[in-house]
């Protein structure tokens, strides 16, 4: 499966002809798509079996419903936002939330990566990284991941006002910190 | 001897389709060829276990077709494409052939459906297995027929014209797909057309109005045209077919004049000269 | 001005967890949009991961989803298999059902008004499933009739779902009109046994003749013999007591008969172009 031929196809041209059908194309969108949403799935639920659900879960849905894509923006974006959303379902029925700030914890920031968060984000990303883990978590939740504040809670697994309050200090430290 | 049909005969009211009928094929591509209602698809019939002879002895993979329980085993090692063979409205071309596979007895879903996409993808259909079938072209649901009759990977591979009606390019890629096919396997197929018999098959028996005229190989089958087709500038009152090729030349196929201008012979006008000749005897080689 | 990407190792740290927040809300805000960082994340993925996803997606993907029928039939915990062969039955067919049920419901409003109608519909209402068994295996209405004649599924069993399905779709469309009808309901179920009785003996008969040669010579036998009695008004004759053991006499017998032969049990093809 993984030794074709590449594909020229643009990922738009990929879902138009997997509304036709076309199971190539579909293969191809796999291979593009799923490294990094496993990837990026697995540094929100630390069980590597549910994030393997997700993600086929993910891809099927894909399949079904290629031809609801708006057409605006990235696919990629798109497939993340049916992949974040299958996983906060798949949390909310019961798994109970993996306890993903804990990979924050203990990861110490490098030099060289203080001045590649420098470069790209400016002081954005090194204003970020100094939040605390529960506050970087609800921004990367609701900023990051484009989920709504009941979704975000749902995946963090706190209620929703808490998402909200501490989405209002993350703001307000953020602010201080790049004014 | 994979397959080996002695005496066959079958009539359908008074009709005879098949009247004492030989036939032996082993590993390998076997054409019939001849012409539409020489008995060919009767035959054909017979050997896939559809049909059963009036008369004659019949011996498929070892096995006598004519008892229940040998005649379920040797299904289980055949596949069969007919000659019209139709689709089921609505199906996708997966839906269908895994339809034919539970008809073949794979009742475990998760290795008959790795057995469907394994046919899907050796006769190239992988990016059109989520269509309808009646959405795809005559080709494609050629191709369809062929992966349905690989299920399995049979022993015993019969197709009945399996290339009519596919233009050139479909037609090469089919045989391509027939010869591979035919690598560890015995493939009955028939055929009038002659290139696809000369392109695909070690054997070939030729068959007019329900009896076999020649059996041998397709350059034994050449041979007999050897010195008797001639190149003229006009249709040469002795020959038996006459027709203009590209360059404006007559080829002229029968009794040549003396000091006419051989050429060498095609499979083709072996087979015109048999054709043309019915009181010949039946040559066996 | 020139294209970023995350660097090498950056991907590295990212793909095994180790990247700090700030690094790694940048790689995925990047990797929304860069399809070049996202090939690269490829090389740090377990591949048999990957295939392994893959054949269950694909798995999901090709599977054919089962239509409602099927669906019911699983319930009744009918097997995977041969729900699908019961589905896939000619004549289970929307346009072909509405046909018999028009068909039958301006027979009940004719039988209403005349009484000889009234008992004309008893004579025909085995017709009905009758020939649904017959459509059900003509050759121009079964495309894949001549595959499935050279593989090895067990040809009475074939029969045997398939007629079943149709009698389970056809029967009760019958048997409604029937109750439609006005006098006793004993008429909407007098006439079960006998289609019964003629169902078996058009399956046994379809050793010797194609399918539908054998439905037509049992029920032009059945035309034959119930549509005079019918019309003399000797209902009796065709549906009373006795002639109803005489039905199920024959069904049992029909039934045993195909039990004995079945391993040579097949289809008689007639002979096409």
């Amino acid at each position: 499966m993984l030794t074709r031929p590449p594909d020229p196809r643009a990922d738009s041209q990929l879902l138009a002809a997997i509304v036709d059908g076309d199971r190539e194309a579909f293969a191809e969108l796999y291979r593009r798509h799923l490294p990094w949403l496993l990837v990026r799935l697995g540094r929100r639920c630390s069980s590597p079996e549910l994030v393997d659900e997700v993600v086929q879960d993910t891809f099927v849905a894909v399949w079904r419903s290629a031809g609801r894509w708006d057409g605006r923006g990235e696919v990629a974006a798109w497939i993340w936002g049916i992949g974040i959303r299958r996983l906060v379902d798949a949390l909310r029925r019961g798994r109970p939330p993996a306890d993903e700030l804990t990979e924050f914890a203990g990861v110490e920031t490098s030099a060289e990566e203080h001045v590649l968060l420098a470069v790209q984000y400016g002081d954005v990303g090194a204003a970020l990284a100094s939040l605390s883990p529960e506050l970087r978590a609800v921004v990367q939740a609701t900023v990051l991941d484009g989920l709504t504040t009941r979704e975000a809670a749902r995946l963090l697994g706190i209620p929703p006002g808490t998402v909200k309050t501490r989405m209002m200090r993350a703001r307000a430290l953020l602010r201080e910190r790049l004014a | 001897m994979t397959v080996r049909v002695r005496s066959a005969t079958k009539s359908f009211g008074r009709t005879t389709a098949l009247d004492g009928v030989d036939l032996d094929a082993g590993q390998g591509v076997t054409g019939l060829l001849g012409p539409n209602g020489a008995g060919k698809t009767t035959l054909l019939r017979i050997i896939a276990t559809v049909l059963a002879p009036d008369r004659g002895a019949v011996s498929l993979l070892g096995r006598d077709p004519a008892r229940p329980d040998d005649r379920t085993r040797i299904r289980e090692r055949l596949g069969y494409l007919p000659q019209d063979a139709g689709f089921h409205r609505g199906f996708t071309v997966f839906e269908f052939i895994d339809y034919v596979a539970i008809l073949k007895q794979m009742t475990d879903r998760r290795a008959r459906h790795d057995e469907v996409r394994r046919v899907i993808t050796l006769t190239g259909l992988a990016s059109v297995s989520a269509k309808r079938i009646r959405a795809l072209s005559g080709g494609m649901r050629r191709r369809v027929g062929l992966a349905q009759a690989l299920l399995g990977d049979p022993d015993l591979l019969v197709l009945d014209e399996p290339t009519v009606g596919l233009d050139p390019e479909q037609r090469l890629r089919f045989r391509e797909m027939i010869s591979r096919a035919g690598e560890g396997c015995t493939v009955v197929l028939s055929s009038h057309q002659t290139e696809d018999i000369a392109a695909l098959c070690t054997r070939v028996a030729v068959f007019h109005q329900g009896r076999v005229r020649f059996t041998g190989t397709p350059n034994e089958l050449t041979a007999r045209a050897a010195g008797r087709v001639w190149a003229d500038a006009q249709r040469s009152a002795a020959a038996l077919a006459a027709w203009r090729t590209g360059d404006g030349v007559y080829r002229n196929v029968g009794d040549p004049p003396p000091g006419a201008e051989l050429v060498p012979p095609t499979l083709e006008d072996a087979y015109l000269l048999l054709m043309g000749e019915p009181d010949l005897e039946v040559t066996h080689s | 001005m020139t294209v970023w990407h995350l660097d090498p190792e950056a991907i590295r740290r990212y793909a095994r967890g180790a990247a700090p927040p700030g690094l790694a809300a940048s790689a995925e805000a990047h990797l929304m949009r860069c399809a070049t960082c996202r090939d690269a994340i490829a090389s740090h993925v377990d591949t048999r991961r990957v295939e392994a996803i893959w054949h269950e997606v694909v798995d999901r993907v090709d599977a054919p989803r089962p239509s409602w029928p099927e669906r019911m039939l699983a319930r009744l915990g009918v097997g995977e298999a041969t729900a699908r062969l019961v589905a896939a039955t000619p004549t289970l067919r929307g346009p072909w059902l509405l046909g018999i049920a028009g068909v039958l419901a301006l027979a009940v409003w004719a039988a209403q008004v005349d009484e000889r109608l009234l008992r004309m519909l008893l004579v025909a209402a085995p017709l009905g499933p009758l020939a649904g068994v017959a459509v059900a295996f003509a050759g121009g209405l079964d495309p894949t009739r001549e595959i499935g004649l050279a593989a090895p599924y067990p040809g009475l069993r074939l029969l045997l779902i398939r007629t079943a399905a149709v009698l389970a779709v056809t029967v009760p469309i019958v048997a409604a009109a029937g109750l439609a009808l006005p006098g006793s309901h004993w008429l909407a179920a007098a006439w079960l046994l006998p289609t019964a009785a003629l169902t078996c003996t058009a399956l046994a008969l379809m050793a010797r003749m194609t399918p539908v040669v054998a439905v037509a010579v049992v029920a032009a036998a059945w035309v034959l013999v119930a549509t005079p009695t019918a019309m003399a008004g000797h209902l009796d004759l065709a549906f009373g007591v006795g002639a109803q053991i005489f039905w199920l006499a024959v069904a049992v017998g029909g039934g045993l008969w195909l039990a004995v032969t079945r391993n040579t049990v097949t289809i008689k093809l007639g002979r096409s172009a």
